[in-house]
């Protein structure tokens, strides 16, 4: 009998520790015996990869040319002292956080508020003291590693999601898009997307559909970031695959999607969802809605619809579940409006007022309700300023103008 | 859609610091003597810190720290009932305090007395009487070093735990130990892999599908690229392919529809190569098509060094036009097939040369001979580690027919 078939995931790679013996360490002193006892010893400790300059110009040569982790600076030296040399480290961004250890008297008062002046990050006393001049070596080093460690940690991941958020970019529509779409159909479409990390679990879409109709969706996929972008990335991908031959039937290209779902998201991953179809020669708007916000209408007198209250359950959770089609006129000067959840609740119009009398209020404020793009930028900039620059969850809207009579073209 | 799930936007900031915020620092002042502790306190306040508090010993200093929860600590040494070095010591064995700021100030001026603080895990030594000037620089320097440390290990804490979460759902796109087990059983065909991507996420991902008929279908597909973004493409591929009926597989057909389906999907620039086919034991065969995979190597029983397949083929996800041919190779009864992805020929193995196919066949041929195929794989794998560091996701395929 032999043994069960070996399946193996290797562990997730960490970031290399270089230990502080490994760090590079410039000695800087004008006098012979200082820096032969110094570079002593700092190698007797462990340390080896050591350089030495004999004075300030020297240095600063040395440092421009291969950067080193750690320097110990001499005050009084020829052509160029310690001061100097400090001042022009911290006035080079690359070298304003190299750590120094200036060595100065206990007694020189004077001297040591200089070099702290100058920006030194640290004093060790002279004449030397080999237990206090490796201590403090020891812990700028391993805190210069510890840094360099966690930077380039935050280096790769940030360079990993900014690609992901260009992809993710890329998945909502972008100018040419509506431009094609605005001419095909009349439709102008402004969008506004807020996330709460680099990535986030929102996406829009739409896609022309026979006979002219054109279909348009918004999901807010359940949870945020990095784990809510890969749901949202199969479902862009599930909704791209189906809504050509499914897309005309928003009811049935919802529950269609759902059952896709339900077999590729894990437990307690889930996604609301709106989708609907424009009809721009019938001017209707049917949609059907999974746990999303239902869409609202604000019509040219600047009043605000809305065709129902459908409910339905997200998508992804029940291979049962069904939907509702709700249907409402979409005339010319009319403004469709599609939300996430999260708009509604940091807007506070879902109850207070509720709904449409909420967002009437809100648009009021404003244009007077007339102007369908003056009300999508108060909105906005409602929004911005409810939610600050990192709000707590992703938020979507996506507006769509059907041009007033005369304004085609 | 709101959840609470830990993420880099909601928590609070744990202890930690904001750049801006120095001057709110939480510091601890301990000394026995009141004058010094009061005018230890002055001189902070005259520096613009607010948020100092006091403590006489270092018991009660010890006691306060978990409920003030200073971002550093002024530490006398000589004190009655518990003395700095003591306290030094208790404080950095709690891993709470493993990296809080300590700086020491003594009249003790001593080397020795120095030394034994550093021992004792002091961060800083300053010696009374004290500079205004120097005390000030000092407690600003640490505590702007302590807030930078603490922003970035806030950052990495939190994007590692999404990153493994992440890891954990990509994990479950591959196939399972018990369905490794269950098409040994039916097939007496025997799967072992090996998946390990260079960062937590990555572009590869394989599957294997019995067809019902006694054939095993299998892919091994490696997107353009690594980290996160490869592996969205992963995610997208594998919702593509999940509803995929393997029955009648053909593979040259499934590669012109994966090809159909990506090519509208992809950014420019991005691509997959996909090797897909199909062990039929009945046949003897190993039917497959590539779209630019690596070439499978398999060898049967006596066999001394692998065969090579053809593997040329246009990536998948550049110009949807391409079409892709099937080829076979002979499978008797007793044969191993070895899939990899193109980080096992990519392998740094030096400044400017990497392990190449040449190279990967030559360590295949070496440990072909072990029986188990585990440890077939497990001494691939760890000759491939000891060459070189990977920096691209490794997968690795080993199927050999039982029977």
């Amino acid at each position: 009998m032999s043994a069960p078939p070996t399946l193996t995931f290797a562990s997730a790679s960490t970031a290399p520790h270089a230990p502080i013996h490994d760090c590079r360490i410039l000695v800087v002193d004008d006098t012979d015996f200082n820096r032969t006892l110094i570079g002593a010893l700092l190698n007797e400790a462990g340390f080896h990869r050591l350089c030495y300059a004999v004075n300030g110009v020297e240095a600063l040569a040395m440092i421009a040319d291969d950067k080193p982790d750690l320097v110990i600076l001499d005050i009084m030296m020829p052509q160029m002292d310690g001061f100097e040399v400090l001042r022009r480290l911290r006035a080079d961004k690359t070298t304003a956080d190299l750590p120094v250890l200036v060595q100065t008297a206990l007694s020189g008062t004077e001297d040591r508020n200089r070099a702290f002046a100058a920006g030194t990050t640290d004093l060790v006393s002279k004449p030397l003291d080999r237990a206090e001049l490796l201590a403090r070596v020891k812990i700028h080093l391993e805190n210069r590693v510890l840094i360099r460690d966690l930077q380039t940690f935050r280096h790769r991941v940030e360079s990993e999601l900014d690609m992901a958020r260009s992809m993710y970019d890329h998945l909502l529509p972008g100018a040419s898009a509506l431009a094609r779409l605005k001419k095909a159909s009349g439709l102008a479409i402004l969008s506004h997307t807020l996330l709460s990390s680099e990535l986030g679990g929102d996406i829009w879409g739409v896609h022309a559909l026979p006979g002219g109709r054109i279909g348009v969706y918004l999901l807010d996929m359940a949870g945020r970031g990095v784990l809510a972008a890969l749901n949202a990335f199969r479902m862009h991908t599930l909704i791209h695959e189906m809504i050509e031959t499914a897309g005309d039937d928003p009811a049935g290209f919802l529950s269609l999607l759902n059952s896709r779902a339900v077999e590729l998201l894990a437990r307690g991953d889930h996604a609301a969802m709106v989708y609907g179809v424009v009809d721009c020669t019938a001017n209707t708007f049917c949609y059907a809605v999974g746990a999303a916000a239902n869409p609202m209408m604000l019509k040219g007198d600047g009043t605000v619809e809305q065709a129902g209250d459908l409910v339905g359950l997200p998508l992804g959770v029940s291979a049962d579940a069904t939907y509702e089609r709700a249907c409402m006129p979409f005339v010319r000067g009319d403004a469709l409006m599609l939300y996430s959840n999260a708009v509604l609740d940091a807007l506070d119009i879902r109850s207070n007022p509720p709904g449409s009398a909420g967002l009437v209020a809100l648009v009021g404020e404003a244009c007077g309700g007339a102007d369908p793009e003056c009300a999508f930028r108060h909105v906005t900039t409602t929004l911005a300023e409810k939610v600050g620059e990192t709000p707590l969850d992703d938020h979507s809207l996506v507006w769509l103008f059907h041009a007033p009579e005369g304004t085609d073209g | 859609m709101a959840e609470p799930t830990p993420s880099p936007a909601t928590d609070p900031p744990a202890g930690g610091l904001t750049l801006s915020a120095i001057e709110s620092g939480r510091i601890l002042i301990v000394d026995d003597n009141r004058v010094n502790r009061h005018l230890l306190m002055a001189l902070l306040e005259r520096g613009g810190f607010r948020n100092v508090a006091m403590a006489e010993d270092g018991r009660e200093a010890l006691e306060r720290l978990p409920q003030f929860n200073p971002d550093l600590i002024l530490l006398d040494l000589m004190m009655p009932n518990l003395d700095g070095f003591e306290a030094c010591k208790q404080l950095r064995a709690d891993p709470r305090y493993k990296d809080l700021p300590v700086l020491v100030q003594s009249s003790l001026s001593r080397a020795e007395d120095r030394a034994r603080a550093f021992e004792a895990g002091a961060t800083d030594y300053v010696t009374k009487p004290i500079n205004a000037v120097e005390l000030l620089s000092r407690v600003k320097i640490h505590l702007e070093n302590r807030a930078l440390v603490s922003n970035l290990q806030l950052y990495r804490q939190r994007a590692e735990t999404e990153l493994t979460l992440a890891r954990q759902m990509q994990e479950r796109l591959l196939p399972t130990t018990a369905q490794a087990m269950q098409v040994e059983a039916d097939l007496g065909i025997r799967v072992c892999s090996h998946f390990a991507p260079s960062s937590e996420l990555g572009g590869d991902y394989w599957e294997m599908r019995p067809d019902g008929k006694g054939r095993l279908v299998v892919w091994l597909v490696d997107f353009s690229g690594h980290g996160v973004g490869a592996a969205l493409n992963t995610f997208r591929l594998h919702a593509i392919l999940k509803p995929y009926e393997v029955e009648d597989f053909d593979p040259a057909q499934f590669l012109n529809g994966v090809n159909q389906r990506l090519c509208p999907l992809l950014p420019i620039g991005q691509y997959a190569t996909i090797l897909a086919g199909v062990i039929d034991p009945a046949a003897g065969c190993f039917f497959y098509a590539s779209a630019g995979s690596t070439k499978p190597m398999l060898w049967a029983p006596g066999d001394t060094t692998p065969n090579l397949g053809d593997s040329s083929g246009l990536p998948c996800g550049i110009m949807a036009q391409a079409t892709y041919e099937n080829r076979e190779m002979a499978m008797p009864a007793g044969s191993r097939l070895f899939l990899y992805s193109d980080a096992a020929i990519e392998l740094p193995i030096s400044e400017t040369a990497v392990l190449d196919e040449e190279g990967l066949t030559a360590l295949v041929s070496e440990y072909m001979a072990e029986a188990d195929d585990g440890s077939f794989l497990g001494r691939l794998l760890t000759s491939l580690e000891a060459r070189g560091q990977f920096d691209d996701d490794l997968t690795a395929v080993l199927i050999s027919r039982q029977r």
